[in-house]
């Protein structure tokens, strides 16, 4: 086969659907990518313009422009925004478009999830516009803490805007998260062992695990807050044994690792292009590993911090702020890493390279200010003031736009294949910088004059009037700057002059393609031996081009990959990806209807909406799988692999061992929340505990106990290639017994509406009864499907799959029961 | 409203770690500054990896950064302990914070009654508030006299304040409460100490 | 996956152990501070204690990554430098609880 016959037959098998029906059907990562992207552009203009209405109210003393009423709005919407619809979705975009294809693959592990995700965060986010342009959108601040947020101080829609929305856009977080790991962990070119991985790839496994376990306790304080305004349960309301601070530790142990999972693949746009910047390598890429992944952890133990006025003891905080200024190692590693990279190599001060020089004096004065606040008794002074605004804007604005410019600068030859025409760039740069700077500088002394965030005026003779002007009028050239920036951009997007291939002269493998590269990334996928493949052999893309590595001759219609050993590299099986399929938008749909029936409390629709989204997950999974056994699969260069399907561990098994990591995230911060109310809200004990039942109990445990002896037997039984069907419907059984037990500890719970307490057991309840009728789900699932023959002694992924949920449900279960009675019973 | 201007001792001892962590993070500042910009002059002989990743990572990443970090928290923590320790003979008072204004509370028998929105205390004498709220979050702040601490629903919170000379200090509400935030102010007054036993025996107003 | 859990593995604990004890110092500050009485513990020598074992395990865990290289010579690097800035973190993070223990 040519390489011109190969192109077209690999081009008719994954071709997106043409036109803009295309649009819909696409499951493919590129098309993906550049869509997040857009959108995510487009909230940055938004947030963008909110910004400059901002800074216009406080140009002058006693401005008119905005009510106060509007001021929250704006805000509140800018801060959610740039947060959630901008930030958040962009670093999606990124790896969704770049990550196969750095690691010489042709997709991510689920292309249909990918769909999913985004259009999750399309109609989401278009809730949240919506608010905006109802003139009812959130205005709580971006932290939205109770009781200020609270059904009795803010009774409007504007709130459950924020706590819907935003639950539902995270969705689409968690779902790239998972696809994320998995592709990065199983997807990548044969021969690509850990070490060989471009280092961008380590950043955004790191941040994929940090979003697993970052984002649920946000989601189970959005639930709870929620539950509280529709319903009053009393989770955030002190006199009915609830707690305020509850919210704030919720809301941070997600919100401080939200500022790393920003950073961090910023960071790794950075320890891509500054070698290349500098025609290098990169210097210490293992401490980088390591300092990433010490970076991923320490996050989490700082949150605290943001809470340091709260009246917690000085030792507790005491412990914040040595572990706050201890994240600042790590950090401080990366980028005298960079600044050796560059001091290796010779830099070239190219558009790129400007904006990381921008990155540089902007970060390290963000890190600097960081590491004052993180000083307890200095936070106790500028906290809530606009010296923290301005903070935050150094470390976000230098740690994420100036990399990401960086980013799209570097890689926009790749997305087009064209170069750059009129170098508007240059002068868009130098007004951004000089524009940020002018205004956030400024800033930083408005704090320390007493200027409070968020007010929406002064007084003239507060002695703030200057510089609140001169930060206007700066924050104005900056958003020329930005806008010319665009403009820049969009240029380069139509004007189309040829370019050279990698014109940077990179080593890595997105570079091994055309550009813009073709709908199957690569049309044989490389054997990989060094980290820099492209570099070593300059010949790659054409090389590929002839199908000289795995899979360049694909069979039938089949969208083929492969999947590989963790550690070595080695191919372990060949996966087929599902084709073109409008179902994800569809599932979507369905799941913004649940969400808006919430949000419009019809909650009559709310159950149809919960088993619509049920039908079409059960069809999505049913349409995956075989019923016959297809044996080992030739893949080129003389070697074989079996099928994904045919393997222990399909690609569902570990999407679901990912998914399970965030969902045990949140039930723990369900019990921590337990036992925070327990130990610290005002208002306890109830007035009425639950009353022990030694049978629910002994019944529940004894079913959890027997759920995953039985799940083996029939694990063990399909292997065998016996039939399998008695033990899984006993395991069904099991499942059945936890969930009534479950029910009755929800029904027998003192009242949820009397005391958090009761309504912490109805949701400590809920929770085990939702898995209970999950895993019952499941297992029913895998029963038909053993009836219809798509179970066998290869094919025995879907049983497993099942016992990883069955242990989970089993495990969630007796927890529930377990800390629901024991107090009770010690009382 | 400048915490720069303290006038008493805790605001005193914060704009003295201000002061010091400036100075400190303009000499880093310009270090980072010359190391980056110094990579772009042309250089004879390519440097050895194995040293660079000492002097880099080793060098400057972890010895440096840990260093200078170290220092600055036993600092921190040190002035945080000192300001957070329990003061003895303090004039106790209170404070609630609301939507409508604060209210604060003297000791000693009823002839003192409450007042709003201006709290009175003795100069040159420690002074420990305890700070609750009857509705939202607010966050009870003095600039020139101490740092803020939040008032929270269902718990009280203390703060040690003392001014050194008799006067009027501005007080603000500094946490995010909504409609009117703008306004929820209140004025510290420091009395000398005849005033301030007048004033405690309600002599004045 | 277990290349993976050895190097996520020493941070992990320090996590773990970190918001633990200061879980157990909150505790002992609380109103529930004699569920810890009821083990025989003060609200100043709970922590402590704590915070003694787990500088024990999170040596013993560096301990084992000398002990049980890795196959890949890169992973075995990586969860070294894991494995010390762990420790660090941990005597760094909680040395605190040296100055005064008390709830104030
Ligand atoms: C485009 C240039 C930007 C300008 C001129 C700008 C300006 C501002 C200003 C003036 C405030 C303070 C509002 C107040 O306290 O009254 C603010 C708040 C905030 N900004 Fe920006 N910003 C910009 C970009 C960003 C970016 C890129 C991010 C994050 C990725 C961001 C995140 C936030 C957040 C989280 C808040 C706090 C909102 C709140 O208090 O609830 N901003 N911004
Ligand atoms: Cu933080
Ligand atoms: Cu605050």
């Amino acid at each position: 086969m040519t390489a011109l016959k190969r192109h077209r037959r690999l081009e008719a098998i994954w071709a997106s659907e043409k036109g803009f029906r295309g649009w819909f059907s696409t499951v493919s990562h590129s098309d993906l990518g550049r869509m997040f992207l857009f959108t995510s552009f487009f909230y940055f203009g938004v947030a963008g313009i909110l910004a400059m209405l901002i800074r216009a109210q406080l140009a002058t003393p006693h401005s008119a422009w905005a009510s106060e009423e509007v001021y929250a709005q704006l805000f509140t919407m800018h801060g959610t925004i740039m947060m959630f619809l901008f930030a958040i979705p962009a670093i999606e975009g990124m790896a969704v478009y770049l990550i196969p294809k750095m690691l010489g693959t042709r997709d991510l592990a689920y292309p249909r999830l990918t769909a999913y995700g985004f259009w999750c965060y399309a109609f989401g986010g278009a809730m949240m516009l919506s608010s905006l342009a109802l003139g009812l959108a959130p205005d709580g601040g971006w932290f939205m803490y109770p009781p200020l947020s609270g059904g009795i101080h803010a009774p409007g829609i504007n709130t459950d805007f924020w706590l819907i929305g935003i639950t539902f856009v995270e969705i689409s977080a968690i779902c790239a998260a998972v696809e994320l790991c998995v592709s990065i962990l199983k997807y990548r070119a044969p021969g690509m062992s850990l070490d060989k991985m471009p280092i961008f790839a380590w950043y955004i496994l790191v941040t994929a695990l940090m979003i697993l376990t970052g984002f649920p306790p946000l989601i189970l304080g959005s639930i709870l807050l929620e539950l509280e305004r529709a319903f009053g349960l009393p989770f955030f309301q002190a006199d009915l044994g609830g707690d305020s601070l509850l919210w704030q530790h919720l809301f941070w142990l997600f919100g401080h690792p939200e500022v790393y999972i920003i950073f961090l693949p910023a960071a790794g746009i950075l320890s891509t292009v500054i070698p290349v910047m500098a025609r290098t390598t990169l210097l210490g890429y293992g401490w980088i590993v390591a300092s990433i992944v010490a970076l991923a952890f320490l996050s989490f133990g700082l949150w605290v911090h943001h809470m340091f006025t709260t009246g917690i003891p000085h030792m507790g905080v005491a412990f914040f702020s040595a572990a706050s200024t201890l994240v600042a190692v790590p950090t401080a590693v990366q980028v005298f890493a960079w600044i050796g990279t560059m001091w290796k190599g010779r830099p070239d001060l190219r558009l790129p390279m400007l904006h990381i020089l921008g990155f540089f004096f902007t970060f390290v004065i963000g890190g600097l200010t960081g590491v004052m606040v993180a000083i307890v008794p200095f936070d106790w002074q500028v906290h809530d003031t606009a010296f923290i605004t301005a903070h935050l804007h150094y470390v976000l604005f230098g740690g994420f736009v100036f990399p990401i410019l960086a980013g799209v600068y570097y890689w926009l030859p790749l997305v087009t294949g064209c170069r750059r025409f009129f170098k508007l760039g240059e002068s868009a740069f130098v007004l951004t910088f000089l524009g940020f700077h002018g205004t956030f500088l400024a800033m930083h002394v408005l704090g320390l004059l007493g200027q409070r965030r968020r007010i929406h005026t002064y007084d003239a003779d507060a002695g703030w009037t200057a510089i609140n002007l001169i930060a206007s009028i700066a924050s104005f050239i900056m958003a020329i700057g930005l806008a010319l920036a665009l403009i820049d951009i969009i240029i380069h997007l139509f004007v189309a002059v040829r370019g050279k291939r990698s014109p940077w002269g990179a080593g890595t493998l997105e570079w091994a393609t055309m550009s813009p590269p073709p709908s199957y990334n690569f049309a044989s996928l490389p054997h990989i031996t060094s980290r820099e493949p492209y570099s070593d052999t300059p010949t790659l893309p054409s090389d590929l081009a002839r199908g000289t590595g795995y899979l360049g001759d694909p069979q039938g219609d089949r969208r083929e990959t492969l999947m590989v050993d963790i550690a070595s590299g080695r191919p372990e099986a060949l996966a087929v990806y599902p084709s073109n399929t409008t179902l994800p938008i569809r599932m979507a749909a369905v799941t913004g209807v649940f969400f808006l029936s919430l949000l419009l409390k019809v909650y009559w629709l709310t159950p149809f909406a919960v088993i619509a989204v049920a039908a079409f997950a059960v069809r999505w999974a049913w349409s995956l799988g075989a019923t016959r056994d297809a044996g080992p699969q030739l893949i080129g260069r003389d070697m074989q692999v079996p099928l994904a399907i045919e393997t222990e561990k399909p690609p569902g098994w570990w999407g679901s061992a990912f998914l399970l990591v965030a969902n045990a995230t949140f039930f723990g911060s369900l019990l921590f929340g337990y036992a925070f109310l327990w130990s610290i809200a005002p208002g306890w004990p109830p007035p009425e505990w639950l009353t022990f039942s030694i049978l629910e109990v002994a019944i529940g445990i004894g079913a959890a106990l027997a759920a995953p002896v039985l799940i083996r037997v029939a694990n063990a039984r399909v292997n065998a290639s016996r039939p399998a069907t008695p033990a899984s419907a006993a395991t069904l059984g099991t499942i059945v017994l936890l969930a009534v037990c479950l029910v009755s500890l929800i029904l027998r719970a003192p009242s949820p509406t009397e005391h958090a307490y009761g309504a912490t057991l109805l949701v400590l309840g809920s929770y085990g009864l939702f898995h209970a009728v999950l895993t019952g789900i499941m297992l029913a699932f895998v029963i038909v499907r053993m009836r219809r023959g798509y179970v066998s002694a290869a094919r025995s992924g879907e049983p497993a799959i099942a016992r990883l949920w069955v242990d989970y449900t089993a495990g969630a279960g007796t927890l529930c029961l377990l800390v629901a009675h024991v107090p009770a019973w010690l009382t | 409203m400048s915490i720069l201007d303290p006038a008493g001792p805790a605001a005193r001892d914060i704009a003295a770690l201000w002061w010091v962590m400036l100075t400190g993070s303009v000499l880093i500042l310009a270090l980072v500054t010359v190391l980056t910009a110094l990579s772009f002059r042309k250089r004879a002989q390519v440097p050895d990896e194995a040293r660079l990743e000492r002097t880099w990572i080793l060098g400057m990443g972890l010895g440096f950064s840990m260093a200078v970090l170290a220092a600055l928290l036993a600092y921190g923590i040190a002035t945080g302990a000192r300001l957070t320790a329990p003061v003895a003979d303090a004039v106790e008072v209170t404070a609630e914070a609301s939507l409508e204004g604060w209210t604060f509370g003297y000791p000693g028998d009823a002839a003192r009654g409450q007042t709003a929105d201006v709290l009175h205390i003795p100069a040159g004498q420690d002074v420990v508030v305890s700070i609750t709220t009857r509705d939202v979050i607010h966050s009870f702040w003095v600039p020139r006299l101490a740092g803020k601490i939040d008032a929270i629903p269902g718990h009280v919170n203390t703060l040690t304040i003392r001014a050194d000379l008799p006067g009027t200090y501005q007080g603000v509400s500094a946490e995010y409460s909504g409609p009117g935030y703008l306004d929820r102010r209140f004025e510290v007054r420091a009395l000398d100490p005849a005033d301030w036993q007048a004033f405690l025996s309600g002599e004045m107003p | 996956m277990r290349d993976l859990l050895r190097i996520l593995a020493p941070l992990l604990f320090w996590l773990a152990a970190f918001s633990a004890i200061y879980g157990l110092h909150g505790l002992a500050c609380s109103r529930q501070s004699d569920v810890l009485g009821g083990f025989g513990l003060s609200a100043a020598a709970a922590p402590l204690a704590a915070w003694g074992m787990a500088i024990a395990i999170q040596s013993a865990i560096l301990v084992m990554l000398h002990l049980r290289p890795a196959a890949s010579a890169f992973v075995q690097r990586v969860s070294l430098v894991a494995g010390w800035t762990a420790l660090g973190a941990m005597l760094w993070s909680l040395f605190p609880l040296l100055l005064n223990s008390g709830c104030a």
